[in-house]
């Protein structure tokens, strides 16, 4: 166990450095100039004050000195400074919260409604219930979720009224209700089909049949034995799926205005302020990362005949 | 209350403790202020604005973005007034008898919201710091027209002196100021933003002032200014403003990633004041005619030329292009009337503006064809270009189309670049098509639209337009013993360029904006700006 | 949503399609079994349908006599339906139906670049690290991980962002640059199982080479289980290239695509819904069906999934 907690993170490390690599690789060929992207599109950027960015920056430098540099300072935990003289750190700071509670509370909802509707699918397999869930989802799939969203916001927020689609003044959970209820539409048509097919799997297993046989009740069977046995695949869904719900809330902090992390890599990507986009990329990577860590971990305490080495 | 230092504290209690903080300020940028935000009861009363990002991603002087925040967080020496007349604010007199020397006496009793006067020096630590090309700050450039600039500012190396010669402290209260040319319009660029004074307490350290300023207007913003990565700031009426001071006690402003997610905002009731641009202006004036206000704004949307590119230099092709374009069907139809067609570089609400300066701003397909046919016909493809935002990809979106038609350019294609790489590769000459795009007015004086579309040292001359008669004529107009002489001169330097067609003005755009019930005495300045110390909280 | 934007979701789903030895009942029966059920029949027509759309959208865009997306006239700007335009009109004053069919042709066209640039690239690289093994599984497994793991949307802006020209072959590049690992990982493992088959080590005891091992054997044998989710892969980046033309990254008009139509709607959605409802109604369809069609695909080939 311990060596292979070990062994993972050590295999962490190449793919973290190749992930900033790239993402730095991006930032930096993007066109236009930081100088002038940092003085504003109608201002007039003097030799002088170009030079004095450059070096405050250490944008004269060849890429991979630049490169070198930016690691040198993260190994330190030093983000460095975004275009607006703010320490990414102080950025990132200020706007995971409201990231890390949208992305969770749509976790939720995608764990509790696809694993309910698909356990439900899978105990009335074939019948009316089945195929709503099964179509319901499919049209889910279908529609971008992005849409959706918006629609969401147009009706729920400002025709109707009924919820804020806007900021975060309504505070948690009120103000990112609806944004993860849209979020979640990304996870839930997957999360129920697997939830189905895995359970209806394990239905016909001999260890259901076992256990039926020693004289379990049906309800017991169905939650001790079959739910545990058809989630090892869920959670691993489940797991990749919150690693990426961090990223995912890019079009969804847009639209409903929650200042996260989503939101600011935006901005950033469209200012061009290269620091804050590697910062927060980085971030979101270890995020992924560890969560898969976790994920890989707990498959270990679910299935007992899974052995960790 | 300040934010907590950064570095020192972990990084799980810098987050609470900033979330405390700004809970305390009735701001809940971290997301946990519940009940806290627009409807908090404050004598006086309060409201929220929504704003786009950069009106205070900066807070000093030589930094801020020119808006409706920035005036209220500073007054300048003068102020252009609702009828587009300069008038002073700090300063008692703005004097010159050759137009380049100026003398500058100010008013008494002005004071900072921190409590230090507001004194010559203050103006001249403001400018000198704004020029000095190592403390980088975006607008700089303004002060190259002040003897001394240049110093500050060479082409390499670190500048010898931090101080602009030009500028003189004679006294407490006055301040002498010498250009490198003459300019009849200074006391209109005194107004800017730029030219604010900042007090001797933002030198101890810029950058926490760039986020938490001083300034001597009739708001004062409130601890703890912007917080890294924030989204809104906190401004607070300063009692101790000499002028006329700000009517409602408490004003929330937050930033927008569009204008189009600020205006779904207000509809949902999450700010009060909203800018509504595009559809949403025709939007605004069928559902909330009695809250929604608009005025012309003093600028220009056009589609300007590449002149270094050998297709458009006949004059014939650029008259041909601009006559092609339908501007009555655009403004109609696509605006929902909410444009002016423009007939020269400025619309009538700036001085010197609203003339028929163009002679090739009408819809005339026949002629376009007939001109464009005796230039040599047209060849090859077509790129048009112009800068990411919504409203201006429609608008050109229909031009395309329009000249599809019209010229019968049937390779025709459009591109779209960030502003921050439309003017570099237009000034360095790499856009390979004509270009649509927006010029607001630097203050309302037609002078302003024609040094900064055709001026030979503008850096907004993007179509790389150079005319002796043009410069010969803005010269006379900068060297005129008054503004309005001045004006004159600047209008008929406009008339010359615009009979070369470099650019081919389109329409005026006319700004709105919603406001919440509760608020009256909206009014917008030339550019569309909202002037908050002017709203009414019933 | 699938792939682009999600690769691992449609990956887990079908791990246990690839874990095993890839399944393969009689073709010819399966195929012939398959087309009797609407299932399969429905979405695959729909996608026929669509796919012929796309090649010749003019034979679609006429039905109502307006078959020229480019012939605009502001005068009707955002009119509901007419007489000939069943759709009503856009902003611009174009026929909506017309603009629709031919909006086709570019989502279809990135929908299926895209995902042939995947499957080459899985191929290629997953038989490579399967079949070798050791430095070169090593090296492709590392790099399969530093794109699994990257926030996709935002790298996908940054990378057209660089590009100044967003045309369907640039956005296909980078939809495809960030795509290929779901298909790459099923290929590898595919490979993988095959390779210890009693049939290819009596290949290759046999003398076989590599490549012809490869070729012959690994690769035809590991492909079903990739071809099955390529359809859905399709499905994803249509709605990626949606999303990224929503966000103004993607492609621009007058290029004429589901995504364009969809982010110039934007703002018109209140007073002219259907700006907004048509291309997406069209959009959704061409996903739900590439989506069906997999899904469909997947439990014929992998019964343990039915």
């Amino acid at each position: 166990m311990g060596s292979y907690l070990l062994r993972r993170v050590l295999l962490m490390v190449p793919v973290l450095l190749g992930t900033t690599f790239v993402i730095y690789a991006a930032v930096y060929a993007l066109p236009g100039d930081p100088v002038q992207a940092l003085a504003g599109p109608d201002h007039m950027v003097t030799p002088a004050a170009a030079a004095a960015i450059k070096a405050h920056y250490h944008l004269g430098d060849p890429f991979l000195v630049q490169y070198w540099h930016y690691l040198v300072g993260l190994l330190h935990g030093d983000f460095g400074i975004d275009l607006n003289n703010t320490p990414v750190s102080a950025v990132i700071e200020a706007s995971w919260p409201v990231t890390v509670k949208l992305a969770l509370m749509t976790w939720v909802i995608e764990a509790v409604v696809g694993v309910a509707l698909g356990f439900l699918a899978a105990l009335r397999a074939g019948r009316a219930t089945d195929i709503a869930v099964l179509g319901g989802s499919s049209l889910i799939l279908g529609v971008p979720y992005f849409i959706t969203a918006y629609v969401a916001q147009v009706f729920l927020g400002v025709k109707l009224g009924w919820f804020p689609v806007s900021g975060t003044d309504d505070g948690w959970p009120l103000s990112y209700l609806v944004p993860a209820l849209c979020l979640a539409l990304l996870g839930v048509p997957e999360i129920s089909r697997l939830t189905r097919a895995s359970i209806l799997e394990n239905l016909g297993a001999d260890f259901v049949d076992t256990a039926t046989a020693k004289g379990l009740s049906r309800a017991r069977v169905l939650v001790r034995h079959v739910l545990r046995t058809s989630l090892i695949p869920v959670v691993s869904m489940l797991g990749t799926n919150l690693g990426y719900l961090l990223s995912g809330t890019i079009l969804i902090e847009g639209i409903f205005n929650l200042p996260g992390l989503g939101y600011q890599v935006f901005q950033s990507v469209q200012q061009h302020d290269g620091p804050t986009v590697v910062g927060i990329s980085t971030l979101l990577v270890l995020v992924f990362l560890l969560v898969n860590l976790v994920v890989d971990l707990l498959y270990g305490v679910l299935d007992p005949r899974i052995r960790l080495d | 209350m300040t934010p907590p230092p950064r570095g020192r504290v972990s990084r799980r209690t810098g987050v609470v403790a900033l979330c405390a903080a700004a809970a305390l300020a009735a701001v809940s940028a971290c997301g946990a202020g519940g009940s806290e935000g627009t409807g908090t009861k404050v004598p006086g009363g309060s409201y929220s604005i929504g704003v786009p990002n950069w009106y205070i991603a900066h807070l000093t002087p030589g930094k801020a973005g020119f808006s409706g925040v920035a005036d209220a967080i500073w007054t300048p020496l003068t102020q252009v007034g609702r009828d587009g007349k300069v008038v002073n604010a700090v300063a008692q007199s703005v004097q010159s008898t050759d137009q380049r020397h100026w003398t500058i006496t100010l008013k008494s009793g002005w004071k900072f919201q921190n409590g230090e006067p507001v004194t010559a020096q203050s103006f001249a630590d403001s400018w000198n710091a704004a020029a000095y090309a190592p403390n980088t700050m975006s607008n700089g450039y303004l002060f190259s027209n002040i003897d001394g600039y240049a110093a500050l500012n060479p082409a390499s190396g670190k500048p010898a002196t931090d101080k602009l010669s030009g500028v003189q402290v004679v006294g407490t209260d006055t301040l002498k100021v010498t250009l490198v040319k003459p300019l009849s319009m200074f006391p209109y660029v005194l107004a800017g933003t730029a030219f604010a004074p900042m007090p001797k307490a933002a030198f101890k350290d810029l950058a926490a002032y760039d986020r938490l300023p001083i300034g001597n207007g009739p708001y004062q913003v409130a601890a703890p200014g912007l917080a890294p990565g924030g989204q809104q700031i906190t401004l607070k009426r300063f009692d101790g403003y000499p002028g006329a001071k700000g009517k409602a006690a408490q004003i929330t402003v937050k930033t927008y990633q569009t204008d189009a997610t600020a205006f779904t905002s207000f509809r949902s009731g999450a700010v009060d004041i909203a800018t509504a641009s595009g559809n949403d202006l025709s939007t605004a004036s069928r559902m909330y005619a009695s809250q929604l206000v608009t005025s012309p704004t003093a600028a220009v949307v056009y589609l300007g030329f590449p002149l270094w590119d050998k297709r458009f230099t006949d004059v014939r092709v650029r008259q041909a292009f601009s006559l092609a374009v339908d501007r009555k069907a655009i403004v109609t139809s696509l605006l929902q009337g909410h444009a002016q067609t423009a007939t020269g570089i400025a619309p009538d609400v700036i001085a010197g503006g609203g003339g028929t300066d163009c002679a090739d701003c009408s819809y005339d397909p026949a002629k376009a064809r007939q001109l464009l046919a005796a230039a040599g016909g047209w060849n090859g493809s077509l790129t048009l270009w112009t800068k990411q935002d919504p409203d201006m990809q429609t608008v050109l979106e229909a031009i395309v189309n329009q000249l599809r038609t019209n010229l019968g350019i049937t390779s025709i294609s459009l591109k779209v670049q960030p502003t921050d790489q439309i003017y570099p590769d237009l000034l360095a000459h790499k856009t390979t098509g004509p270009f649509l795009l927006y010029m607001g007015a630097a203050f309302p004086n037609i002078y302003s639209q024609a040094d900064q579309l055709f001026g030979s040292a503008s850096g907004t001359n993007v179509t790389g337009y150079k005319s002796a008669g043009f410069d010969a004529l803005m010269g006379q107009a900068a060297a005129a013993t008054s503004t309005t002489s001045g004006m004159q001169f600047a209008q008929q330097a406009g008339r010359t360029a615009m009979a070369d067609l470099p650019l081919a003005p389109l329409y005026y755009p006319v700004s709105g904006a919603v406001h919440a019930k509760k608020l009256s005495g909206l009014q917008l300045g030339y550019l569309g700006d909202v002037d908050l110390s002017s709203i009414t909280v019933r | 949503m699938t792939s682009a934007l999600q690769p691992t979701a449609p990956a887990a789903a079908a791990e246990p399609a690839a874990a095993g030895p890839a399944a393969r009942p009689g073709e010819p029966g399966t195929l012939r079994r398959l087309l009797r059920r609407p299932r399969f029949f429905l979405p695959l027509g729909v996608v026929v349908l669509l796919c012929a759309m796309a090649a010749v959208p003019s034979a679609f865009a006429g039905w109502f006599g307006h078959g020229d997306p480019h012939q605009c006239s502001l005068e009707h700007s955002g009119q509901g339906p007419a007489p000939g335009h069943p759709f009503g009109f856009d902003v611009q004053g174009c026929d909506l139906y017309s603009n629709v069919v031919h909006g086709a042709r570019d989502s279809i066209s990135i929908g299926l670049l895209t995902t042939a640039l995947t499957l080459v690239v899985a191929v290629v690289l997953g038989s490579l690290a399967g079949y070798f093994g050791g430095v070169a599984d090593m090296l492709i497994s590392r790099l399969m991980d530093v794109f699994f793991g990257f926030p996709m949307l935002v790298g996908m802006i940054v990378v057209l962002e660089t590009f100044s020209v967003h045309s369907i072959l640039s956005v296909s590049l980078v939809l495809a640059l960030f795509s290929w690992p779901v298909l790459t990982r099923i290929m590898r493992s595919s490979v993988l199982a095959t390779r210890g088959l009693d049939y290819v080590t009596a290949a290759r005891e046999l003398g076989a080479g590599p490549v012809r091992i490869l070729l012959r054997h690994a690769i035809p044998n590991a492909i079903m289980p990739v071809a099955v989710l390529t359809s859905i892969n399709i499905g994803g980046v249509i709605t990626a290239e949606a999303s990224l033309t929503f966000l103004g990254v993607g492609l621009t008009a007058p290029a004429i695509s589901w995504g364009v139509q969809l982010n110039s709607a934007q703002q018109y959605f209140t007073t002219h819904p259907g700006l907004l409802l048509f291309p997406a109604l069209f959009l959704s369809l061409a996903v739900l069906s590439f989506v069906l069609l997999g899904d469909c695909l997947r439990d014929a080939f992998d019964p343990r999934l039915r």
